[in-house]
């Protein structure tokens, strides 16, 4: 079923990272060039600074195929009648979910600067130090998940859903059911997760493998995950 | 009143003491001066360790070995350089302080140095003395002529900062450098060398002996410069007497959670004082300060003081970390510094290094930085190469990090308009300072280390610290030193690096594949020829030109191609490019021309095009592949 409604979108979107795919592949890979003599931290970052400056049109591209693509998919799955206004909802769903994220951010971040702090003028040891930030790290990540959980939810609240409303935007309202939100933060962490993961491997041991297959892993996962995650996330019962 | 002044002065007239009257003959260090000890210092202070602050008097003694007479005599007071956020140093530390230290300037964490009374031999001479910020003025009413000495007393109080840089305080931890009104040095050309405090070239004293007595809590371990003669108990507190002779510079550190691990080479004690925490660390510091030691003891000279100890400082005191004193330094440590990681090892022997270059062999810091900072960083890469291996700095996975490696990474382009030899307060960024002071002549060293063998530079260094250890040369002693050894080979290279703007570069300028092509046209009798329609090229061969800049040695090129071929060529001294054509096969391509292929040329500042080859950066290309995938998921997210 998902596969029928999602292929179109689907293409699209591998399409799309296929041209970015290439694009790169031309500003990158050259016949002959100047190359880095030693293999430091420093060095392995001398490609991504050639191609620094197209990661914001790139986002903005992505940004609006995304869009079209996700919501496209929920209402030719849905049965529902197209509205230009859904693209309205999802940019303002964008917004209020970069309000949230900074709301959250803020509550996370001043009283653990001030705790930093404080460790750092006492600690005799960086443990401390490092524990705090890292507890830091992952209650900033657990709530940005959480918020990204509330943004999907209240999109597919409006696009597929039987009482679509605008309050929606508010995103606490879109209710919260801890099973759905695990099953969601397994998905995106493995999906994120796992290439990260043998991309590290890879340039700590400067294996080209690795970094291959996070590369391949990347490109199949990262625009399959896009449309799948409101699909897994969709109540099928509602339609 | 100046009348009076001139009326005791007359009576008391200026002393003149055949030696530093604050020799402790009782206890001497050594059986003979190794210094001139124009100056001596006798301090008498209690360490507050709640309000942090140190009140007490000292007696200074000095002594015109110079052939000018002087009716000023200027004091460092570098505490105050930590009283208000408009000194030189509190805004050079602006963002570190507020960014990674996290502290506020406050009444409490801002630190002074006050005198409140100064007399010379005898005469009250408050109201003469000037502060100018960090240091102070005293106009006395009457000359020290060439010959004579003084004896100045002064009462003052230093309150020690939060450290954010070097000194201060950080919970019971004290350290307690740069504190007292010290004297600056009187030149030969009749002028006060003291300038004003800005956390660079730090050292430029002379040299001297110290007594000094430190009141502070009893439960308190006290370490510092020179020996502790003894300890005595007054109630709950204890006075600690120090003496230490032929330094130029007295610190001293305290601290309730002090444990202590030593050991003795040749009648010398080496010591780390630590906290529990910190005792694996501990270990592997006092393991890289006996290597050093003794490789300085075998190959530069002996290390005449009896002990010498490293500080291994808490975390909330870092700021203090890595920074050399008389006898003693601080390590850099984090208790997770894994075993393959060894910049606590590569500190310690860095300061440890200090001991000799400016501790003993006392160039102007201030004024040329590069001649301890630079010699001293040589040494501290050739050491760290030699005790730890080829990796000696950082070996995980394929990451392989050599003592110099440090010195060779970092954004030289500032070295363009930045010469070392400068005061240290000329520098525009402290970046720019710590390249020009310490990696620009340390990759000149290793440079001619790599061409002619490094007991060149080894040797050098050896005759610099024999012929003016326990003095003040100028760094261009060395460069004659070392110019004498190579028969003058490096004279241009290190006149340029030093005291110029040299930016030593060499690079693959053009590389192209021509075709030779097929003869057309008249030939030298005038037959006409038609070229051939099918093939244009009768055989094809690569231009490649090199060339390099600012570098008067020779450099080698090596060309490889895909068929295993290898050439080598030579950029000679007095060239700056090189064009080169090789004839090659119809299917012989080139694999790649490197500069400088065996990277002897450390001085090379621009490292990003000596390499030039067939496909360049797969790994790093793929990287990029992933990280801007990486990075639009992620950002993604946020949308």
């Amino acid at each position: 079923m998902f596969f029928r409604k999602a292929g179109k979108y689907l293409t699209i979107l591998y399409v799309f990272y296929f041209a970015f795919f290439l694009i790169l592949y031309f500003a990158l890979f050259k016949d002959f060039g100047y190359a880095n003599e030693v293999y430091t931290f420093k060095s392995i970052f001398s490609g991504m600074n050639t191609i620094r400056h197209l990661i914001l049109p790139g986002l903005i591209l992505l940004y609006f195929v995304e869009m079209v693509s996700i919501v496209r998919f929920l209402t030719d799955y849905s049965g529902k009648r197209f509205s230009f206004s859904f693209y309205l909802y999802y940019v303002f769903s964008s917004i209020f979910g970069m309000f949230f994220y900074l709301l959250f951010f803020a509550i996370v971040y001043f009283p653990f600067s001030k705790l930093i702090t404080r460790l750092k003028a006492v600690s005799l040891t960086e443990i401390p130090v490092l524990v705090a930030y890292s507890l830091m790290f992952f209650l900033v990540v657990l709530l940005w998940k959480l918020v990204t959980y509330w943004k999907i939810k209240s999109r597919l609240n409006y696009f597929v859903g039987k009482y679509p409303s605008l309050k929606h935007l508010i995103l606490p309202l879109n209710g919260f059911d801890f099973k759905s939100f695990l099953k969601f933060l397994l998905f995106v962490t493995v999906a994120v997760g796992l290439p990260l993961l043998f991309f590290i491997a890879g340039i700590i041991n400067k294996n080209h493998f690795f970094v291959t297959i996070a590369v391949i892993f990347s490109y199949i996962v990262f625009p399959f995950g896009k449309i799948y995650v409101y699909y897994f996330l969709l109540d099928k019962k509602e339609i | 009143m100046k009348k009076i002044v001139c009326l005791l002065f007359l009576i008391f007239g200026i002393s003149v003491f055949s030696q530093n009257p604050f020799v402790d003959s009782e206890h001497a260090i050594f059986e003979t001066p190794l210094s001139d000890r124009i100056t001596g210092y006798k301090i008498n202070v209690i360490l507050d360790t709640v309000s942090h602050t140190i009140k007490g008097k000292e007696s200074i003694y000095w002594f015109n070995n110079t052939e000018n007479p002087t009716n000023t005599v200027y004091f460092h007071l570098f505490m105050n350089a930590f009283a208000n956020n408009g000194t030189k140093i509190m805004k050079n530390t602006e963002k570190l302080r507020h960014g990674m230290l996290g502290i506020k300037l406050t009444q409490k964490t801002a630190g002074y140095c006050k005198v409140k009374r100064i007399s010379v031999n005898f005469n009250d001479l408050t109201e003469y003395f000037h502060v100018d910020e960090t240091v102070g003025v005293l106009h006395l009413p009457f000359s020290v002529n060439p010959g004579e000495s003084i004896i100045i007393e002064v009462e003052f109080e230093t309150k020690l900062p939060r450290i954010m840089i070097r000194s201060g305080y950080a919970g019971s931890f004290h350290f307690v450098g740069q504190w007292y009104p010290k004297l600056g040095v009187f030149e030969k050309n009749g002028k006060w060398y003291c300038e004003q405090y800005d956390g660079n070239g730090e050292f430029y004293s002379d040299f001297g002996v110290y007594r000094v007595s430190v009141l502070l809590p009893s439960f308190f371990t006290v370490t510092g410069t020179g020996i502790i003669l003894n300890e005595e108990l007054e109630g709950d507190l204890k006075k600690v007497n120090f003496y230490a002779e032929d330094v130029h510079d007295f610190a001293f550190v305290a601290w309730d959670k002090f444990k202590v691990l030593s050991k003795k080479i040749d009648e010398k004690t080496l010591s780390v004082y630590y906290f529990e925490e910190h005792k694996e660390i501990a270990e592997r510091e006092l393991d890289a300060l006996c290597k050093a030691f003794k490789w300085y003891s075998e190959h530069i000279g002996e290390y005449p003081y009896p002990d010498y100890k490293v500080i291994d400082v808490p975390f909330n005191a870092l700021g203090s970390s890595g920074m050399e004193y008389e006898n003693f330094s601080t390590a850099f440590s984090l208790s997770l510094f894994p075993k393959w990681l060894r910049a606590t090892e590569s500190t310690v022997v860095h300061e440890f290094g200090h001991a000799y270059w400016q501790g003993m062999v006392a160039t102007n810091e201030h004024r040329q930085a590069w001649a301890d900072e630079g010699i001293n960083s040589f040494f501290e890469g050739i050491i760290m190469d030699s005790l730890y291996g080829e990796c000696s700095e950082l070996k995980y996975g394929a990451f392989c990090q050599s003592g110099f490696s440090r010195f060779l990474s970092g954004d030289f382009d500032v070295l363009k308009y930045e010469k070392p030899d400068k005061k240290a307060s000329e520098f525009v960024s402290r970046s720019g300072y710590g390249y020009a002071a310490y990696n620009k002549f340390a990759l000149t060293l290793k440079t001619i280390a790599n061409l002619e063998g490094e007991n060149v530079v080894i040797d050098a260094a050896r005759e610099f610290f024999e012929k003016f250890r326990f003095t003040h040369p100028d760094g261009a002693e060395f460069l004659k030193i070392l110019n004498a050894k190579t028969n003058g080979k490096y004279e241009k290279l290190l006149k340029g690096v030093i005291y110029d703007v040299y930016f030593p570069d060499a690079s693959v300028i053009s590389v192209e594949r021509k075709c030779e092509k097929i003869f057309k046209g008249y030939d030298l009798k005038f037959k006409f020829h038609k070229g051939n329609k099918k093939e244009k090229c009768q055989g094809y061969y690569y231009r490649i030109v090199v060339g390099k800049r600012e570098l008067p040695v020779n450099v080698d090129v090596v060309v490889a191609f895909n068929t295993g071929r290898r050439e080598k060529f030579v950029i000679p001294a007095d060239k700056n490019i090189l064009e080169i054509n090789i004839p090659v096969e119809k299917k012989e391509f080139l694999e790649y021309v490197w500069v400088d292929n065996e990277r002897k040329i450390a001085v090379d500042l621009d490292r990003s095009n000596n390499l030039y080859k067939r496909k360049p950066m797969i790994f790093e290309n793929k990287v990029a592949l992933f990280l801007f995938n990486f990075y639009l998921e992620i950002l993604n997210y946020v949308f």
